[in-house]
């Protein structure tokens, strides 16, 4: 569903010896494996803004909601406050959603926050 | 007994668009056919209003504008995501099911299941897809497909959205499914097209019931197989198993097409439009590992008096290939071949026919293996290129530029298309 596979050539084989870790070895780490723990109720999202650096979510992060969990103490939520999609840590929200005359709604929990501090496949900066 | 059921998306279209925008919550939404040309698809609210299913856009201007709906551009690439994750989630859920279209899935609920434990296991799938997916949906269950089917359209329209045709006494289950029957319009039964819906009003069957206790003989005389099957469904025989496939099958031939934004006269245009809809073509044929040597062309346009005017050109090739290549420079030989300078076109497409397994292939006498293997890997390098960084990252110049071009207004308008939110690294939905 994702395209994010470790897009590595799996093995080689030898022409002349046998690799004696033939038998060992092991497909590479697949980070879809390791962050993605539900792949079909989980999306991505981009933070814009510098509100949320208190969370340590900076602006351009991307993060990664999983809307198949129930809002977790300590964890942080994806909600919808005056149709905009924000984030909002759970004390913040229980008090919110007690209230009736805002609008106000839990969208996913936050499980994962990714940021790429560079382009690295731009090649004037390879070594 | 077996308990068939029936998932439908209420509103797909609406759905996927409201998940990331919220400001599409509780306004009147529709989504519009790939020219933003007629309606095809409405929230509840859209419905309400009057809107009605594929209706042009210019009919409906005023109450669009009076209601200020949101009109929205068709993202398929959202839709095709989204009806992926439902259906992988009915997929780990329930037994086996048959993805029916993009918002509907057929599946077994089991066999011998008290009326409450079905009612439940409906409900509980609702509830795990609107949650997780924030799409609502509706669940018919009866003992057939075709009453399945039937059952799904009644819950649409109760409170619940589940509607169940199964009971645990056998007499009760006939008595109510026929009361149910009794009240269902002919036109309203699945499988049963316009024609044969007028033939059986002509013949005083206007319920589903009259159909379900119509003679068998008289049916199959009158209607082939397929009506006698339909009737036996009616009946509460099951005659349609569930169909779970592998893969989805291929049919003989692979059409691409489309109308065109506006209207183009000009024949480098007509052969870019063509070129892209070969491209599209060749990659369906080659993920299913076909190949072909007969490609047709059709034109769509009018005359100086307003004349609908179609033509169209069939070309034999040397030999079968996959090659977008060798497919686009055929197909753009026999546009020029057909091209009338005094017509405005409106539509283009191609057809690609008698497909053939790659593997089965019988070479020409002048062609070699080894090229048809390079032509082959070649091609199958592009597609990986392109699913991996997106349409078109690797794109033929007979294409045309493939962004913003001002030229290339052959292209579909799309004014109001929301991000590729699932698909595309650069369209992700925004935290503000």
């Amino acid at each position: 569903m994702l395209l994010m596979t470790a897009n590595r050539p799996l093995r080689f084989m030898a022409s002349g010896f046998s690799s004696p870790a033939e038998d060992f070895a092991m497909p590479a780490l697949d980070l879809n494996k390791f962050l993605l723990e539900h792949p079909a109720s989980s999306f991505f999202w981009r933070n814009s803004v510098r509100a949320y650096e208190k969370y340590g979510i900076f602006q351009g992060d991307i993060v990664l909601v999983d809307r198949s969990l129930k809002p977790q103490k300590k964890l942080l939520n994806l909600v919808i406050y005056e149709n905009e999609f924000k984030i909002c840590d759970f004390v913040l929200m229980q008090k919110l959603l007690k209230k009736n005359d805002i609008d106000f709604e839990f969208w996913g929990v936050i499980t994962v926050v990714i940021r790429k501090f560079l382009d690295a496949s731009n090649s004037d900066i390879r070594l | 007994m077996q308990a068939i059921a029936i998932l439908d998306c209420n509103n797909f279209y609406a759905s996927c668009e409201r998940l990331f925008d919220a400001s599409l919550r509780k306004k009147p939404v529709v989504v519009l056919s790939n020219n933003d040309g007629c309606v095809i698809a409405r929230s509840n609210e859209a419905k309400a209003i009057g809107i009605k299913m594929g209706e042009p856009v210019f009919k409906c201007r005023d109450l669009l504008e009076a209601y200020q709906v949101k009109k929205l551009s068709a993202n398929f690439p959202l839709y095709a995501d989204l009806s992926d994750r439902v259906m992988s989630v009915l997929y780990d859920n329930v037994e086996q099911l048959e993805v029916y279209s993009i918002d509907e899935a057929f599946f077994s609920l089991g066999e011998h299941k008290s009326q409450e434990f079905l009612l439940l296991r409906a409900k509980q799938l609702q509830e795990k897809i609107e949650r997780e997916l924030g799409i609502a949906v509706s669940i018919g269950i009866a003992r057939t497909k075709t009453l399945a089917k039937l059952a799904n359209k009644i819950a649409k329209k109760n409170n619940l959205g589940i509607f169940s045709l199964c009971f645990d006494d056998e007499e009760y289950q006939k008595a109510f499914v026929d009361s149910v029957l009794s009240d269902y319009a002919i036109e309203d039964v699945w499988g049963l097209g316009f024609n044969y819906s007028k033939f059986l009003r002509a013949h005083a069957i206007n319920t589903a019931l009259d159909f379900a206790y119509a003679n068998r003989r008289w049916v199959r005389q009158e209607m082939k197989v397929q009506g006698l099957r339909t009737c036996m469904e009616l009946a509460g025989f099951s005659c349609l198993p569930l169909e779970q496939l592998e893969q989805e099958p291929l049919a003989k031939s692979i059409i691409s097409s489309r109308s065109f934004g506006y209207a183009v006269k000009d024949l480098g245009l007509l052969q870019e439009a063509v070129a892209n809809y070969i491209v599209t073509a060749a990659y369906k044929m080659r993920r299913y590992d076909k190949t072909t040597a007969l490609l047709q062309v059709f034109l769509r346009g009018k005359n100086r008096e307003g004349k609908k005017i179609s033509l169209e050109n069939t070309i034999t090739l040397p030999r079968h290939t996959n090659a977008s290549s060798c497919l686009i420079s055929a197909a753009q030989k026999a546009t020029k071949e057909i091209f009338d300078p005094n017509l405005e076109y409106k539509k283009a497409g191609v057809v690609l026919w008698a497909l053939k397994d790659r593997k089965s292939l019988q070479l020409s006498l002048f062609a070699s293996a080894e090229n048809f293997a390079k032509e082959n890997h070649l091609n199958k390098l592009i597609d990986n290129i392109n699913a991996n960084f997106g349409a078109n990252t690797v794109f033929y110049g007979a294409m045309g530029k493939q962004k913003s071009s001002q030229k290339a207004n052959w292209r579909a308008k799309q004014s109001y298309k929301s991000g590729a939110y699932t698909t595309s690294w650069f369209e992700l939905p925004c935290i503000s």
